[in-house]
């Protein structure tokens, strides 16, 4: 399987639900996913705030957010023989089978298209930030403008001249839209056409996920033994449209260990799993109150 | 198994921390003191009815105005924390039962509402004008009715806050989703009265709901900010956090003890405020020291 550059497709016309697979056996840590992102999406500078995972890291974007849409974790960790290893693999928006953004968005401005992707609407947007608290994968992200404050704390970054200056489309939540504008047009996604190794692979979730399973396969035969694959069945969410591989966890271990490792959440919780418990609470003490009023009140 | 640590990835945190400034908790306090004073003034009317209809008495009124003092500052909170405060009517398109954000402002529409008609009502200038005369009759029942629905928005409005940060990704916030509305409500209701008490009431009930908050808030004070969760994985959670549960329990009650019921009144209701602050940044912290280590 390989992404088909050049070619049209026609997912949107037909409906049929993509997402990505990203394999890091595949990846060389080049950032020409995150490149090809900004500049097909606009995406404004985040003045680096974001920045500064350490100064022997070459992740200079630190953490995926409103202007950071890819983003190349950079792991290093030993072989079982004690030998480094050095790993890359390129985050992104999972667009959730059951999105946490989507369901706590008040304004509707959070919306699932018809390959499957969640979108924010910027026009709709008001910026209440409650999608924020409600990403599972910390994700998505209210887009501020960089402050002198944020600037001046990375070490040797001096505070940029622009960082008083309004950011386009300032105060909304942001991130990653499968490039649906893209898929319109029946391109694949800018990331995915800018890979040069095919680490991120575009395509219907359905052919994906078998591809996964077979490469999960192929990499266990040549001694790849720790890949699994990491596609949101844990927890809640119902499944995710950005999969991955991972390695680097222990072998036999169903995606928890190398989750941690990559810094994502070994059983995604949306927080509708609360609101039951939280509501019944709210609403037990609405009658509590009352009964605590009136009996002040007669007593 | 390794033996490595899961420490996530480059200490980074696994959940983004909340984007909400300080109107968010200071509007936490103000509607919700604005929401349990209409509750209060909904028992006050219908626990002393007199020939059919609610009594409209001092406190009543009282309690209706703080309400609407309340309902005009909510909303120029919230706005003002809005990323486009422009668009703030966009929450009014959609009604998302599976989001207590927009439940909580539908509830604040309902809110501002209702009080907004009890306080022409409680002013009793309408039932002087020649229209509504012949429908005098019916003023009893429907003063009963939208005290009814200002009490029942207004304890939501004090409680859904709660339920707000209780169902959210942030570990402090959704470890205590039954504890925060129950905690917030309590601390709404301390500080309604509270604050009538400094208005100038001296209604003896008022005291008595004091007492109740108080005895309240100490039932779950030692709980009400899980500091030992949040604390296991950072040291930075400041001291202050520890204040609220004291201004709620043993400041406000020892001054009631006394006979200083003004001095409760001032300590209660800022250690409610402090409180909201409290847990704001509290989940902060939360966010900040998330990671996939933690499985909850």
């Amino acid at each position: 399987m390989k992404n088909e550059r050049g070619q049209r497709h026609n997912y949107v016309e037909r409906g049929v639900t993509v997402g990505f697979l990203t394999d890091p056996t595949l990846c060389i840590g080049c950032k020409a996913c995150e490149v090809a992102c900004k500049e097909w999406n606009d995406v404004p500078s985040d003045g680096g705030a974001r920045a500064a995972i350490g100064s022997r890291s070459y992740d200079h974007s630190g953490d995926l957010g409103a202007s950071t849409w890819r983003h190349v974790k950079f792991v290093e960790t030993e072989t079982e023989e004690g030998l480094p290893r050095w790993l890359f693999l390129s985050d992104v928006c999972k667009h959730c089978e059951r999105a946490g953004c989507l369901e706590a968005c008040p304004t509707g401005a959070i919306w699932r298209t018809e390959v499957g992707s969640v979108l924010v609407d910027d026009d709709r947007c008001n910026g209440c930030g409650y999608c924020v608290v409600s990403c599972p994968f910390g994700v998505i992200d209210r887009r501020g403008r960089p402050t002198a404050e944020i600037i001046g704390s990375i070490a040797g970054t001096a505070p940029s001249s622009g960082s008083s200056e309004a950011v386009a489309g300032e105060g909304g939540a942001f991130k990653c839209t499968l490039c649906y504008d893209r898929q319109v047009e029946g391109k694949i996604p800018a990331c995915a056409n800018a890979c040069p190794t095919d680490s991120i692979m575009f395509g219907p979730l359905v052919d994906l996920k078998e591809y996964a399973q077979v490469r999960v396969e192929t990499l266990h035969q040549r001694g790849v033994t720790d890949a699994v694959l990491y596609d949101g069945q844990e927890g809640n969410v119902n499944g995710i449209h950005a999969m991955s591989v991972l390695v680097g966890g222990s072998v036999g271990d169903a995606a928890g260990d190398a989750a941690d490792l990559w810094g994502q959440p070994s059983n995604p919780t949306a927080p509708y799993a609360y609101l039951a418990a939280s509501w019944s609470s709210a609403l037990l003490t609405v009658v509590l109150s009352a009964v605590a009023c009136w009996l002040a009140f007669v007593l | 198994m390794s033996d490595r640590a899961p420490s996530g990835y480059a200490d980074r945190p696994l959940v983004k921390p909340p984007v909400w400034t300080w109107e968010i908790p200071v509007y936490f306090f103000v509607g919700g003191v604005a929401g349990m004073s209409l509750l209060i003034a909904a028992v006050a009317g219908l626990a002393r009815m007199s020939d059919g209809a609610p009594a409209l008495d001092p406190l009543v009124r009282k309690c209706v105005w703080v309400a609407c003092a309340g309902a005009v500052i909510s909303p120029m909170l919230l706005i003002s924390d809005l990323g486009r405060p422009m668009r703030f009517l966009n929450m009014l398109s959609r009604f998302n039962v599976r989001s207590p954000m927009s439940m909580g402002v539908w509830i604040l529409v309902g809110f501002s509402g209702v009080s907004g008609l009890l306080l022409i009502a409680v002013n009793g200038t309408i039932v002087d004008l020649p229209v509504v005369a012949p429908f005098a009759g019916a003023l009893g029942p429907l003063m009963t009715t939208l005290l009814i629905c200002g009490g029942l928005f207004g304890a939501l409005l004090a409680t859904y806050t709660g339920v707000l940060l209780g169902v959210s990704t942030i570990p402090a916030w959704h470890q205590n989703r039954r504890r925060l509305p129950v905690h917030f409500g309590l601390a709404s209701l301390g500080s309604a009265a509270s604050v009538l008490l400094l208005f100038g009431s001296s209604d003896p009930v008022l005291v008595r709901l004091l007492w109740i908050a108080i005895a309240g808030e100490a039932g779950i004070a030692l709980l009400s900010i899980d500091r030992s969760a949040v604390a296991r994985e950072n040291a930075a959670v400041p001291q202050w956090t520890r204040l609220p549960p004291i201004l709620m329990t043993v400041a406000s009650a020892v001054p009631l003890v006394l006979g200083l019921p003004v001095l409760a009144a001032i300590s209660f209701p800022m250690g409610s405020l402090l409180s909201r602050f409290a847990w704001i940044k509290v989940g902060r912290l939360s966010a900040m020291t998330s990671g996939s280590s933690q499985r909850d």
